[in-house]
């Protein structure tokens, strides 16, 4: 499982998937982690994609947290070229 | 004065130096305290951002704890991803990489703890090893900022 240390970094990756209408990534994060390469990109999109185009006022400490959670569990699982390659 | 024109100089850089804590820091920001008065975080206290370390339910004192701190890199993939997230979210402004050597002294209190998630040891916290009034920890990460060393991002404006 991806080890967020703050609910909140998962609850803002679904609530931003929801409203990209992300529904791969909400599947990805309803089971907690990706399985494959396929699935860490995907997840690594939807990340960028909320750095690209948040304008929530203090986004940017979560991000980081966030950032920081998934590439621990890519770099820990051996995804970290994948997760590292979709780096924009 | 270290300047980086592309990231591939800054990771070459790096690869010069013993182990290293590195921080991305966006231009006008602190490199260790939150200080930013547009912000409307209303987590910070004292320049201290709530949930980076265990405040007592009064707000004035910090207790010990290896799991939380002030974030860190120690390797060139972590700093990478942060650096460039803070760069799309601050287009046009400087970037810049402060860090501190491994070897360096730090202030009593503080000590720099691997993140226990992470088995390649790629993120560290700067944790606070014992109790500690906010502003004590206010004036060690001071004097922590004042001494790291920068490389200045020199690619906005190229």
């Amino acid at each position: 499982m991806i080890e967020f240390k703050s609910d909140k970094e998962k609850e803002t990756l679904i609530r931003y998937a929801n409203s990209f209408n992300d529904d791969k990534a909400l599947d990805i994060l309803g089971v907690g982690y990706p399985k494959n390469d396929e699935e860490v990109r995907i997840l690594a999109k939807l990340y960028w994609r909320i750095v690209e185009s948040s304008t929530e006022d203090d986004i940017e400490q979560w991000l980081e947290r966030i950032y920081t959670s998934i590439h621990i569990y890519c770099s820990n699982e051996g995804f970290e070229d994948t997760w590292d390659s979709e780096i924009p | 004065m270290e300047q980086f024109k592309i990231m591939e100089d800054l990771r070459v850089y790096l690869k010069t130096l013993e182990k290293w804590f590195a921080r991305p820091v966006v231009k006008g920001e602190h490199p260790t305290l939150y200080l930013n008065p547009n912000s409307s975080n209303k987590d910070v206290i004292n320049g201290i951002q709530r949930d980076d370390f265990i405040f007592s339910s009064c707000g004035n004192w910090i207790h010990p704890s290896d799991e939380h701190g002030l974030s860190f890199s120690a390797h060139w993939q972590h700093l990478k991803g942060i650096h460039r997230m803070k760069s799309k979210r601050n287009p046009g402004v400087p970037v810049s990489v402060y860090w501190v050597l491994e070897a360096s002294d730090i202030p009593s209190g503080l000590a720099f703890i691997a993140d226990p998630r992470d088995r390649k040891k790629q993120h560290y916290l700067l944790c606070a090893t014992e109790r500690m009034h906010v502003e004590k920890l206010r004036e060690k990460l001071e004097w922590i900022a004042d001494r790291m060393s920068v490389i200045r991002d020199a690619q906005v404006g190229l």
